[in-house]
């Protein structure tokens, strides 16, 4: 359980954000640090060195006129005057008798080191103090006559950077870091409240509310519009159910009425004895209604997949010329039969990229409706327009028509226009047309004019034409050549 | 012929072995599809006739098992599921046809003679088809009922053909739209009703017996009454 909260705290975004900048914080201050200690222990080696080299050139030019005695009261003087108890002198004669009486200083270091470096005449190097002290820059000259001379400067550049350093550390970068960590973790918490705020809504709408929405900022930032798409999302899920619900409502209601009906025949004729060729009748009419009952499920669940968005298309390339041409043609007979004129005008090859099954429903479903609505004597026209990106197939007829304040429903599902009354029919033909159309990416348009007629158009997104005659159209499979 | 039913429902195992032995078949049946995969491998079947959903074991498993088995027995696959997709998964796991519950009964035996002829190796289309004295000519595109010539446009001809292809059986309006227009779905219109009327009026003239008959609830048949 422990284990579990700390992973979550360690797994949290504001977690993770605070260890990344501290990392950033201290692997940057870092190397700023050595960048600029590097720089600054160089500079006052340098200095050190330039200072016991200066000194050396010093005693040796003076010693060019001088005496020896003059050399040793001189570095006597200069350690007066210096006043430095940190530098050093030592002379001796070629037989290492020491002329300058050594500060009780140079005890602290080796003389072994510092004899060996009597060789080297005008260099400057460092020697370690045994017991740990600060170090000793030892500079040489080899005087006329054999004397040698060392003086020492004890070294503290390393220990003056240390305290400064340490001064540095304690002042600014931990008020800096200390500041800027708590400063990470407001700023961590307040663009990550956002977030909660919308976790706190999915939690709720998960316990049940989907009415629920999460509150928006409106700044136009990335939560706000994480939010914003949240919504939208939860709006098409509502709308989505609601739909569903209604579908699932109204899909009950038109089952029962058939239902009714096949049940009410099947129990009559079961309660006496009956001629077979009466029961041959009932059985061949209760067919009928089941017939109808499976077309009536067939079409709600492809609306239903339609609205959903999770069709599978099965899209290629189709020319709405020959695709209208074939659809003419199926009707044609329908047109003698019910003395209606039925036209095409479709002049030139149109290409659309559309499931040719789906489409051939929906535009066979608007010519049916045409038939079904217009007199005997009348007109239907089966025509394309060419648009400028879309392509739209129109069919118009000069049947009853429907009034403007009609329009908005004849769309909605299981709406019949003029109340019924024109036969059967589950009032799913446009809806489903609706549907094919959107889920091809276009939309169904209708003008109409009571007692004039009806311009429906389905209009689709044109097919770009150079890809166009490389594709094989797609139409399932020609008359007679399928076995499937 | 005999038919393999692999069907984990008694009741519409019980309702499609009458029918199947009405019609002349020879049933099996397999509650499983262990028992399925079984007998299918033991017995010499025309068809099988198999269900998508099976508790158990699924029914794409079961077409794969076939296949990897090398049973060439053509399968007929019967679902509830109606989408496009379902059918095209089923017929590249190596399905060779595909039923939607509620299926129509005429329907179920017209697709399993059509399979059963197209393993016997029945498929080329013959030249001539005759039958009840009406001829057709798939060469000349001619038709002729006892000499009388029938002068059918092309998709009367194509329908006609289909319905003595299925002579003294029932074939239902999406099966007649799928194999005489190429698409694929229930037409659910009345424009079949309408080339049918039109057929009638060419093929049974007047003093002749009627040959295509109207049957109720399911669709068309060639045949005399």
């Amino acid at each position: 359980m422990r284990f579990g909260v700390f992973k979550r705290v360690v797994n949290s975004i504001k977690f993770r954000l605070l260890a990344l900048f501290f990392t950033l914080y201290v692997v940057s201050f870092l190397a700023l640090v050595s960048v600029s200690f590097v720089l600054l222990y160089n500079v006052l080696n340098q200095n050190e060195e330039r200072f016991v080299k200066n000194e050396l050139t010093e005693i040796r030019d003076r010693m060019d006129y001088g005496t020896l005695e003059q050399l040793i009261s001189l570095c006597q003087g200069e350690v007066m005057e210096n006043g430095f108890a940190n530098l050093l002198f030592r002379v001796h004669t070629p037989a290492r008798d020491v002329l300058v009486p050594s500060a009780k200083h140079w005890e602290g270091y080796s003389l072994l080191e510092l004899n060996r470096l009597e060789k080297q005449d005008g260099t400057v190097s460092l020697v370690p103090h045994v017991k740990g002290g600060l170090p000793l820059r030892v500079g040489t000259a080899i005087l006329p006559g054999g004397y040698v001379l060392q003086v020492g400067l004890v070294s503290d550049a390393l220990k003056q950077l240390k305290t400064y350093f340490v001064l540095i550390f304690e002042v600014i970068f931990l008020p800096i870091l200390l500041v800027g960590l708590g400063g990470g973790y407001l700023m961590a918490r307040r663009s990550l409240l956002g977030i909660t705020r919308v976790t706190q809504t999915a939690a709720a709408i998960y316990r049940g509310n989907l009415a629920d929405r999460v509150e928006r900022t409106r700044n136009g930032d990335e939560i706000d519009r994480l939010s914003e798409t949240f919504n939208l999302m939860l709006a098409r899920l509502e709308l989505l159910i609601t739909n569903m619900t209604e579908m699932v409502d109204n899909v009950a209601h038109d089952l029962r009425t058939p239902l009714t009906r096949l049940r009410g025949k099947l129990e009559v004729a079961l309660m006496r004895d009956r001629t077979p060729a009466h029961y041959r009748e009932v059985m061949e009419s209760s067919l009928e209604d089941i017939e109808l009952l499976g077309s009536l499920l067939s079409t709600v669940l492809n609306i239903a997949e339609a609205e959903a968005g999770t069709i599978v298309l099965n899209k290629t390339a189709v020319d709405l010329q020959k695709f209208l041409t074939t659809l003419y043609e199926f009707y044609a007979p329908m047109a003698e039969d019910s003395k209606v004129a039925l036209l095409l005008d479709a002049p030139d090859s149109l290409w659309v990229e559309a499931d040719a099954n789906r489409l051939w429903q929906a535009v066979a479903n608007l010519v049916d409706n045409a038939f079904k609505f217009t007199p005997d004597g009348g007109r239907i026209e089966i025509s394309t327009l060419s648009l400028e990106t879309e392509a739209a197939i129109r069919v118009a007829d000069t049947g009853v028509g429907i009034a403007p304040s009609e329009q908005a429903n004849i769309f909605r599902r299981f709406y019949r226009h003029g109340g019924g009354a024109a036969g059967k029919g589950y009032g799913l033909g446009l809806s489903l047309v609706k549907a094919v159309a959107e889920v091809h990416g276009g939309r169904v348009e209708v003008e109409s004019t009571p007692g004039i007629g009806s311009l429906f158009s389905i209009i689709l997104p044109t097919l770009q034409s150079e890809d166009a005659p490389q594709r094989a159209q797609g139409k399932p499979a020609e008359p007679g050549e399928s076995t499937r | 012929m005999n038919v393999l039913i692999i069907e984990d429902d008694p009741e519409i195992v019980a309702v499609v072995r009458n029918g199947l032995e009405e019609a002349g078949f020879c049933v099996e049946s397999a509650l499983s599809g262990d028992e399925g995969l079984r007998k299918a491998a033991a017995g010499d079947f025309s068809v099988i006739i198999l269900d998508l959903m099976l508790s158990g074991m699924d029914g794409f498993t079961i077409l794969r098992e076939l296949k990897a088995k090398g049973i060439k027995t053509p399968v007929l696959v019967a679902s509830a599921r109606q989408s496009v997709q379902d059918k095209v998964s089923c017929l590249d796991a190596g399905c060779d046809d595909y039923i939607t519950k509620p299926f129509s009964f005429p329907e179920l035996l017209a697709r399993i003679r059509a399979l059963a002829r197209r393993a016997a190796g029945h498929v080329a289309d013959n030249q001539v088809l005759s039958s009840e004295g009406v001829r057709l000519d798939m060469l000349k595109r001619e038709a002729e009922r006892n000499g009388r010539e029938i002068s059918l446009k092309p998709k009367e001809f194509a329908l006609l053909k289909y319905l003595m292809e299925n002579a003294g059986n029932a074939v239902t309006r999406a099966m007649i739209m799928e194999h005489v227009w190429g698409y694929n779905f229930d037409p659910g219109t009345k424009v079949i009703d309408v080339y049918i009327c039109q057929l009638r009026e060419k093929v049974d003239m007047e003093g002749e017996d009627k040959l295509i008959q109207t049957v109720r609830g399911t669709g068309y048949a060639f045949r005399r009454v």
